[in-house]
């Protein structure tokens, strides 16, 4: 089934197009990762999915179960089931991040017509989850992201997306600053997040977190579309030839 | 000479208000008031708060004894003192007789006794401050609390000030007066709530209220001002502290057609501290100033000032803190700060921290900041399934959270937190 369909998505920001036609189809139970050299505009493209108000989509369309998501705001498109992990997540003071995701989790709930889950669901649910990226429990009470290290924050990143259950999880170089054990944790959440029913989108500039999250489907991104696609393989072709290599046989 | 005649002209009307008063220096006080030049874009005092217009109407004396149905009580044990259009409600009042060695009692039966003799208009002198010479000239009436020596009260004081629409809306100029004296290792804690009932935005309730914290003695503030449809709103807090005493006053302003809370404190004795805590959130055409004053005379005192504020629609915030450090009052420590946020693009802030220092050993630090919410922060909130106006009403709570923290009564705190965020609703 396709979850997501891009066609000829064109993107810029302030005055510098970006995306210069994008297409690209992923169905449900799917790993899509997309590779890239940087400025390749792969970023963007996670950013525009998100909803980012900063990039203009200038041309082109984006159908997410059958609907315009581009015509939605950010949050709408999380209560239905979209998520992005940020490359640089957010500190936010005064901002627990506990009191923020029953407020998000409970929001989607309200918007898909169903009952608020209660504290104690709630702490059941965050519990059992906080176990898939070995989050430390004293994490939780603490303010958004507020003095966690590089690494705290992306799993961070990671335990919130298995708590809000997202039907198309994009990872925005979740790999970036990693050192191999937390990218080990974080992969392995990922993996246990894995079904028939969702998809997720990788970008990443390395083939490293391939080995741990295996792609069904590798895209190679450069000056802002999609030149090349092909089985896992390609990411170990990319790590030994370069980008070169496949912007001269694009 | 005779253009400042023309000027004053409206002051006339208003001043006549004032005469025939029975207390102490009155006679002085309005013959001040008289000569003072109403303030107005050229006062640098005054200049984001136009008060001109305070003197254009026609005011009634206040009626004290019309019936008032009371707001619902505090969620946590304090004594209500209830004043209506200024005037002492002993009928709508606790008992005030509750604390050994604290008087709690209308001001006006205390005009010919020695503390009030000792104290009055001693503290807040008038100086060139033409609200301070009408005040001192007739008070409405006010609130005396006078603690004696390492004496508590066992809960808060809740003062309530309730200020009606005025009969045939006819507007009242209201002019509380409050002394506070806390002696030697005394404790006092009160609650000062500003109220309106009916659309009372044509009045001026000008207040002053002047506090002694004696040696080691501890005086907590907390002023609230949430009057929609209010009236103007000039207030200053004049206060003295002693050795090792400690003052700190949370000023929140949730409403307010015309807001301006003066606070001047001058630390006598080493080891005083003062600590001036202050939110104002303000939207639809509310206008607040912030102005303190704290003067270290001494050496080795301290204070921390904050203040922050969110103003939205077409609302004005200012601050203006100045803290002045004596030649010889070395090892000060004062700390002040001032953050805004922005919401849209008709909110105005003027914000002007003022440091003054001729002693050469301190620690003194300020700092403004005018800005948007964190666009960075509400998308990702937003990416999460927050929706975009409870991610700014979180984002709002966050940023002047850091204020309410300061306070220690967790029960005023907490309904503190809990009104404001009623309010961030609405912004």
């Amino acid at each position: 089934m396709s979850l997501l369909k891009i066609t000829g998505l064109h993107a810029r920001i302030e005055d510098k197009d970006i995306l210069k036609g994008v297409d690209l189809q992923v169905n449900a139970g799917e790993v899509h990762a997309i590779m890239g050299p940087n400025g390749s505009g792969k970023s963007t493209l996670a950013n525009v999915l998100a909803g980012r108000a900063e990039y203009e989509v200038t041309a082109g369309s984006v159908s997410y179960l059958g609907e315009d998501l581009l015509k939605l705001a950010p949050e709408e498109r999380a209560w239905k089931g979209v998520f992005l992990a940020f490359q640089y997540p957010v500190e936010i003071p005064g901002v627990s991040n506990m009191n923020f995701l029953r407020t998000a989790i409970n929001e989607a709930r309200i918007a898909r017509g169903e009952k608020e889950m209660g504290g104690k669901d709630f702490l059941a649910l965050v519990r059992e989850r906080a176990k898939l990226v070995e989050m430390d429990p004293a994490l939780m009470n603490r303010n958004l992201n507020v003095g966690f290290s590089g690494g705290e924050k992306k799993r961070n990143e990671i335990f919130q997306m298995a708590m809000l259950e997202p039907k198309l999880g994009i990872l925005d170089e979740t790999d970036s600053g990693l050192d191999i054990d937390a990218l080990r944790i974080v992969a392995g959440g990922v993996n246990k997040l894995r079904s028939k029913d969702n998809a997720f989108i990788v970008v990443t500039h390395y083939q490293r977190l391939l080995d741990y999250i295996v792609p069904d489907v590798v895209h190679v991104m450069a000056e802002g579309r999609i030149i090349k696609s092909g089985p896992k393989e390609l990411a170990l072709e990319l790590e030994e030839k370069g980008y070169d290599w496949v912007k001269e046989h694009a | 000479m005779e253009s400042t005649m023309i000027l004053d002209e409206p002051k006339a009307a208003v001043l006549a208000l004032l005469e025939h008063s029975e207390w102490p220096e009155a006679g002085q006080a309005l013959a001040r008031a008289n000569e003072l030049p109403i303030p107005g874009r050229r006062t640098e005092q005054w200049k984001y708060t136009p008060v001109a217009k305070l003197f254009n109407k026609s005011y009634g004396k206040p009626d004290g004894q019309v019936p008032v149905e009371l707001p619902a009580r505090l969620p946590f044990p304090a004594t209500r003192v209830v004043f209506v259009n200024g005037h002492f409600r002993a009928d709508l009042s606790d008992d005030l007789k509750t604390d050994k060695g604290v008087v709690i009692d209308s001001i006006r039966h205390h005009l010919s006794h020695g503390p009030l003799k000792a104290n009055y208009g001693r503290i807040a002198g008038i100086g060139d401050r033409l609200f301070t010479a009408m005040n001192t000239a007739a008070p409405t009436d006010g609130l005396i609390i006078l603690a004696t020596k390492g004496a508590k009260t066992s809960q808060p004081v809740h003062v309530l000030r309730i200020t009606t629409a005025a009969a045939g809306n006819s507007p009242m100029l209201i002019q509380p007066r409050d002394l506070f004296m806390l002696h030697e290792g005394a404790s006092l804690e009160v609650i000062d709530e500003h109220v309106a009932i009916g659309a009372a935005s044509a009045s001026l309730v000008n207040s002053v209220r002047e506090s002694v914290v004696g040696h080691g003695a501890e005086l907590t503030l907390h002023l609230l001002q949430n009057e929609p449809d209010g009236p103007a709103d000039i207030g200053l807090d004049a206060v003295q502290v002693a050795e090792n005493g400690h003052f700190s006053v949370d000023t929140s302003t949730l409403h307010g057609s015309l807001v301006r809370n003066d606070i001047t404190v001058a630390l006598e004795g080493s080891g005083a501290h003062a600590e001036l805590n202050g939110v104002y959130l303000l939207n639809g055409n509310a206008h607040c100033d912030n102005h303190s004053y704290i003067g270290h005379n001494v050496p080795d005192c301290t204070s921390d000032e904050l203040y922050k504020g969110v103003v939205g629609g077409k609302a004005t915030g200012v601050f203006n803190g100045k803290v002045y450090v004596k030649q010889d009052a070395q090892r000060t420590r004062a700390y002040q700060r001032n953050a805004n946020v922005l919401q849209g693009d008709l909110a105005r802030v003027y914000s002007k921290p003022e440091l003054e220092i001729y002693a050469d050993d301190v620690k003194c630090s300020h700092g403004c900041t005018i800005g948007r919410m964190d666009e960075q922060a509400i998308f990702y909130l937003r990416s999460r399934g927050v929706s975009e106006a409870e991610a700014w009403r979180m984002m709002s709570h966050a940023f002047v959270a850091e204020v309410l923290e300061r306070i220690e009564n967790t029960q005023w705190k907490e309904h503190l937190g809990r009104m404001m965020d009623r309010k961030l609703e609405d912004l």
